[in-house]
């Protein structure tokens, strides 16, 4: 009964302890969180390197689990009749005698071409190189818009490096990792892009705004911007290679705004352009 | 060697309450991302129900690495997600001691409030970091899908919570 009397308020004393145990632990980790915030904002810290890190082991397991997995694919591939291949090799040497004259035919007119150039002493166009990407992984959100592409350094992409479709920029690389880099969509709000707008080639820098659609943060004074004008980059600052399209104007309750060329929703595939400074 | 299974299926009904928060992140970016985006804070779903039942199970300190590793595939500042998770267990606890009992519906609206308070606070701070107003229209949707989505996660992590005795494995942790 003595036993009971000590223990009970001992017992309560500890349960309260425990909640506010709990209690500072958690105010405890929002204080952490809180600096780690204000850290990362004023970019007192390369967080850059912390993201790399982690990001590099996410995807580094992903792709051990992807190809510890049987490939099924692979395994039907096994299972193919015997009459079904042969029939595959007569169709594929025929193809291959068909394709040799061609190659033939090929080198002919290409010699033929280099002894033209030579007589003609003209200078070769410089060739924009580029690696096209798979998106891997849709990182969109409310708050940012940003995409990871099957592209790393392993393919010799660099920060800043532009990436766009054969209609128009779809953004730009902000961080690399070895297999994977992301990318920074036309259309996040801490994108900005020099560019020229229209036929009167009107200087102006567009900026995204988490919406679909893009806005003018500048350009130039005393001038007329009309609707359906074609925006394309300017290569100002050397950020982007010039004349790759961004979108079309649109003018809306007196405000200006740019709608990209590309469905940023619905993209699959996009380059990344190797050579971006070349104009620099 | 069944000492070993024994302490791994242990080990593995204790987690259950983090792994459940993990994987609804995880199906909001591989599955339903795709057709019906639920956003970052899908997690909350697993943090309200979790942290009401079963509080012992989910340390918050697993809360706070998710929310780091979310500000690391999402992009945003690092810290802000986790800050908010944090804001959102405070309430749930606040509320978890006003309510003693309370009933589905009850629950239903409480996490729907805890929610908006939630997202608002997060698109409140983000815009302040980018000094920037961020859209507001997406957040209403989200906000819309994630309360539709509310009482199908909460049978889910019902079914779990009984059907393992998680109720009774978290009283015993408190003493």
């Amino acid at each position: 009964m003595r036993f009971d009397r000590i223990s009970f308020p001992l017992l309560y004393k500890n349960k309260n302890k425990n909640v506010s145990d709990s209690n500072l632990t958690i105010i405890f980790l929002i204080i952490i969180s809180a600096t780690i915030l204000f850290i990362d904002s004023q970019n007192l810290i390369k967080s850059s390197i912390i993201r790399n890190k982690i990001l590099n082991v996410i995807f580094t397991s992903k792709d051990f689990v992807l190809n510890s997995l049987p490939n099924f694919l692979k395994l039907k591939e096994y299972i193919v009749s015997k009459k079904q291949l042969i029939l595959e090799n007569n169709i594929l040497q025929k193809e291959a005698k068909e394709y040799g004259l061609w190659e033939l035919k090929a080198k002919r007119l290409q010699i033929e071409n280099d002894i033209l150039k030579k007589e003609l002493s003209l200078i070769p166009p410089t060739m924009n190189q580029y690696v096209t990407a798979k998106i891997s992984v849709d990182t969109k959100s409310t708050f940012t818009k940003s995409i990871i592409v099957n592209v790393g350094k392993n393919k010799n992409i660099q920060i800043g490096q532009a990436a766009a479709t054969s209609k128009g920029l779809v953004g730009s690389v902000i961080e690399v990792f070895e297999n994977y880099s992301r990318i920074l969509l036309i259309t996040d709000i801490n994108s900005k892009i020099p560019v020229r707008v229209g036929t009167n080639n009107i200087k102006a820098v567009l900026s995204g705004k988490n919406k679909k659609e893009l806005e003018f943060i500048y350009f130039q004074e005393n001038q007329i911007i009309n609707e359906d004008e074609t925006v394309h980059t300017s290569g100002d600052g050397g950020y982007f290679n010039s004349g790759i399209p961004v979108g079309m104007t649109k003018i809306q309750d007196d405000k200006i705004y740019v709608i990209p060329t590309n469905n940023l929703e619905e993209l699959q595939y996009l380059q990344i352009f190797l050579n971006n400074f070349k104009s620099f | 060697m069944s000492n070993f299974f024994i302490k791994l299926k242990k080990i593995i009904i204790f987690s259950l309450p983090s792994f459940f928060v993990i994987l609804l992140t995880l199906f909001n970016i591989i599955v339903s991302k795709n057709f019906l985006d639920f956003g970052i804070f899908i997690a909350l779903h697993g943090i309200f129900f979790w942290f009401l039942y079963t509080p012992n199970l989910l340390p918050p300190f697993i809360i706070v690495i998710l929310g780091f590793l979310q500000d690391i595939i999402y992009f945003l500042p690092l810290g802000s997600t986790p800050l908010i998770f944090l804001l959102s267990i405070m309430l749930i606890r606040i509320y978890k001691n006003l309510f003693l009992e309370p009933s589905f519906l009850g629950n239903w609206f409480s996490f729907s409030i805890i929610f908006v308070i939630s997202i608002f606070s997060s698109w409140a701070l983000l815009s302040l970091i980018n000094f920037n107003m961020i859209p507001i229209n997406p957040i209403f949707f989200k906000i819309f899908i994630n309360m539709l989505f509310f009482p199908f996660s909460y049978i889910l992590s019902y079914f779990f919570l009984h059907q393992f005795k998680l109720e009774q494995i978290n009283k015993k942790k408190n003493v």
